[in-house]
Parts: C-alpha cells; structure tokens; sequence
C-alpha cells in the first residue's frame, strides 16, 4: 500500500480526526510491541483504513488513552488499542509485516534496483524476515496471511516478467492477494463484504501507483502497465480523460463495496470520507500531474 | 432461440410504441414485488428474464436495422453475425456473463463490428474490468461514431472522474502572493496619508 487511501483531514470532524490519528497510533505501537519493531518503520496511512473496515466488521470499539512514543516523547498522544489487545489492529500489524516482506522481496527481484539500495533492502529484509519466523511460530493466522500475499505476489511478479498489456488482469491479480488476507479469520457475510473491500482497494491501488509513478517508469525504463499496453509515455498520457475515469470506476466499485461494510456503523463518517473524498483527491493529483506536464511540454 | 415477437405478444410489424407498451405491461405483472411470498418467485424471475431479453433483443434487431441499413454489408454475414450479436445481448441482459464471453469469443475476427467492440466492453464492465472496457468502447465508437448508445457509454467512463468526488474544499484563492500583494497596497494607502507601513519601500 503506497498512501494513496487516507481522508481529507479538512473535511473531518475534530474527534474523527483525532480518533483517526489515534488508530494510527495505536497501530504503529502494535506493531513496535506486539509484532515486529523493523515493520512499524514502513507503517503509512494506508493501514487505518483496514483497521478501521476491519473492526466493523467485528463490532470491535476502539478504546484510546495517552501514550508516549520515541516520536513524540514529551506530549502524550491518544493511542488505540494499547491497554486491551485489538484484534483489528493485531491484524493489520500482520497484513503489513507480509506485505512489506513480498514488497522487499519484489524490489530486490527487481534489476532496475540500485546496488546501494539493494544493500539497504538486504539489511532491512532480514531484520524483517526474523520477525516473520517468530510470528509464524506464534500465530497460525499469520501464516495464512503470508502464504495468500506470497501466491499473488509471484503471480503478479511473473505477469509483469511477461510484459503483461492488460492492465485490468494486473489490477485484478493484485486484488486478490487483499481479497485473501482481509477475509481470512471472518466467517459469513462479513467475510463476504470485507473481502470484496479488500480486492476493490487492491484494484486500485495497484493501477493508481501504476498510473501515479508513469513518468518515473518511463524515464527509469522500469514496467508499468500503462506504458506495456499504450507503448509510450505520451500515448499513455493522450489516454489521460480515460484512465481517469477508470480509475474512478474502481474508486466507486470499493465505494458500494465498503457502504456494505459501514453502513451504519461507528466509523462511517470517516471511511466515507476516504472513499468519496481522499481518493477522488489521489486519482486527481495523479492526473493532475500527467496532463499539466504534457500542456508544459507541448507549449 | 424463440422468437422474440411471440414473447411479447406482438406481431413482428408493430410499431416501437406498441412494443414497449406491451414490455411494460408484461414487466408489470412479473415483477418480483408481486411474488415476494409465493413460491413460485423464480419462474416469475425467469418469464421476467425472458421477456427483458425478448425485449432488448427487438430493440438490438431494430436500431441494428436502422444504423447498418445504408452500410455496404454483405445480407448473408451482415444478419447472421447480427443474430450472433443479439444472442450475447441476451445472455448479457440475463447476467449470463460466462455464457455470453465465450458467445462474444467464438465471433471470428472478421465479422467483429462496432457492435460487436459494444457488447465486449459491456461484459468487460460487468467483470469490473473497466481499463478493457473502456478500450472496447473507445473502438466502438471511432468503428460507428454516429451510435448514440456507444458514444453515451464512452463518454459516461470518461466523465465517471468529474461526477465522482468532485469537490473542491474551499476557496483556496489567498495564496502567499495574495497577502504581500495586500501589505504593498496596504503601504501605499498608509504613504498617501503621509504615515508608513513597511519602511523599506
């Protein structure tokens, strides 16, 4: 997950953001006591949506109290989750240390990765990869977690080897590595609602960092799918209106999707916010960037 | 397949008018409402598929007829991959969308027409692969620019991005520029009345 699912904080309510904030924090200090202190480095925003999603399903209410971190050691902040155990936030922590493992894994795989940051990447993944054996020791859930991530991961690695030209079957593919991991220890309907979630933001996710990271791609002469399926990065960027729209397209599919979820639940006014507001907002930067770049160019 | 004109209760010459009045009517009786309770809801559903595809696949016959009939098509492949096309149409409507991808598959290249880009990229949209989808019916519409079903389709996926999530927070109209700009004016006002705002200009 790159951060491109987070809200508008402007258009949130002081105690919706400052919950929001404390779920981040509650999550981050999971991960540093519960799961592995390497992982909580990489943590981003991205992750409280899924926290969020995930603890209504369950019913799960977040209880805060202030804590104090290496980040902010003088004030105390509201923090999630930290003198009960949360099963929503325990899990997160899980779906991100497996994602951050396929995520190194796939960059050191990758031969455009430079050597210094190959060495950095080999430092960090095993500090990484020692945390992964404690925690597959611990927890049988985690090891679901990881082997779900693992089947998509090589499958997705393997598509862009290729050279893959469709897009949607990347997206799709990427999809169903969240489709998995948000569905596993749920039963029923909410396993139903919650994994049609996760594949939805694994869709988009996927083609608007593709479509986000295009111009770098191109200069780089990395993969991307936009540049296999329109050839160059000006062709991609005359399909701009396009891909815009189909990116929304995804955005409302996870926008019906996550209405299921939330209903009428504790935390919809700021996953709602998230879904109608923050990534709206993501989808325009991206495009934003493309077409001011290409009127800069072309004038 | 069954005639279409027979489901609806019509006669293959009726006019448009009398067709949808005969679809509505029939509609009404079979909707799911009124079965809500009663055992037989699913062969109401199924007369109500029935009659959709019948319906939509007159509607297909029809504007097909109107939009090829000055097209240079050979009769014999112009209708048969035309009933090929209202078949897919039909499976499409019905949420049939295995049988209907592999219907849309088995049509050679060479009979692949505007139409035929059309109900791909429905059935690409269907499956939420909406990147193909869009692609399909950006082909449709540059094969037949003058569909207004094709045209409407593609434009709806490129104007999804302004319907959805348009909002602008607010004003964001006072930048950095827009305060100095005021202190200079502010200054200038205060110098013609022999005071100083900012001493050095």
């Amino acid at each position: 997950m790159f951060g491109y699912i987070r809200p508008r904080a402007e258009e949130l309510r002081v105690k919706e953001n400052e919950l929001y904030k404390a779920v981040y924090c509650g999550l981050c200090r999971t991960m540093r006591k519960r799961i592995s202190f390497a992982a909580a480095l990489s943590l981003n925003y991205d992750y409280v949506f899924l926290a969020l999603l995930r603890a209504e399903v369950s019913g799960e209410v977040f209880k805060l109290c202030q804590k104090r971190c290496p980040l902010h050691p003088i004030k105390p902040r509201n923090c999630a989750g930290a003198k009960t155990d949360s099963p929503a936030l325990n899990f997160v922590g899980k779906v991100h240390l497996a994602l951050t493992y396929e995520k190194l894994n796939d960059d050191l795989r990758d031969p455009d990765t430079g050597a210094i940051k190959k060495c950095v990447f080999r430092l960090y993944r095993l500090l990484i990869r020692k945390s992964i054996k404690k925690q597959k020791k611990r927890d049988p859930e985690f090891s679901e977690i990881l082997e779900a991530v693992t089947d998509s991961f090589f499958r997705l690695t393997d598509l862009e080897k290729e050279g893959c030209k469709d897009p949607d079957e990347l997206a799709h593919t990427c999809g169903a590595a969240l489709e998995r991991t948000c569905a596993v220890g749920l039963e029923g309907s909410a396993k139903r609602a919650l994994s049609a979630c996760g594949a939805c933001m694994g869709r988009l996710i996927y083609l608007l960092d593709a479509w986000d990271d295009l111009a770098r791609d191109a200069q780089k002469g990395c993969y991307n799918p936009y540049l296999a399926r329109y050839g160059t990065l000006e062709a991609a960027r005359s399909h701009a209106e396009e891909i815009d729209g189909v990116l929304s397209l995804y955005a409302e599919e996870l926008d019906r999707d996550v209405a299921l979820v939330t209903h009428p639940g504790r935390y919809a006014p700021i996953c709602e916010n998230i879904v109608k507001l923050g990534i709206p907002a993501a989808i325009r930067r991206a495009t934003v960037k493309h077409t001011v770049s290409n009127e800069r160019e072309s004038a | 397949m069954t005639d279409p004109y027979a489901v609806l209760g019509v006669s293959p010459s009726a006019s448009d008018e009398e067709i949808k009045k005969a679809y509505r009517e029939l509609a009404k009786k079979y909707h799911p409402d009124n079965y809500q309770n009663n055992p037989l809801g699913d062969l109401a559903a199924e007369k109500m598929k029935e009659i959709n595809a019948a319906y939509d696949q007159i509607q297909t016959m029809r504007a097909g007829a109107k939009s090829y009939s000055g097209a240079s098509y050979s009769a014999g492949s112009g209708s048969e991959s035309r009933e090929d096309l209202a078949a897919i149409r039909a499976q499409i409507n019905a949420g049939n969308l295995v049988d209907a991808e592999r219907l849309c598959n088995a049509v050679p290249v060479t009979r692949r027409n505007a139409e035929w880009y059309f109900l791909r990229g429905l059935i690409f949209q269907n499956q939420g692969r909406y990147a193909n989808a869009s692609e399909c019916y950006r082909a449709a519409c540059s094969m037949d620019p003058s569909n207004p079903e094709y045209v409407a389709k593609y434009n709806e996926i490129r104007t999804t991005s302004r319907n959805y999530g348009s909002y602008t927070p607010y004003n964001e109209s006072c930048s950095a520029c827009d305060v100095c700009q005021g202190l200079v004016c502010a200054d200038c006002c205060c110098e013609c009345m022999g005071g100083d705002l900012i001493r050095c200009c």
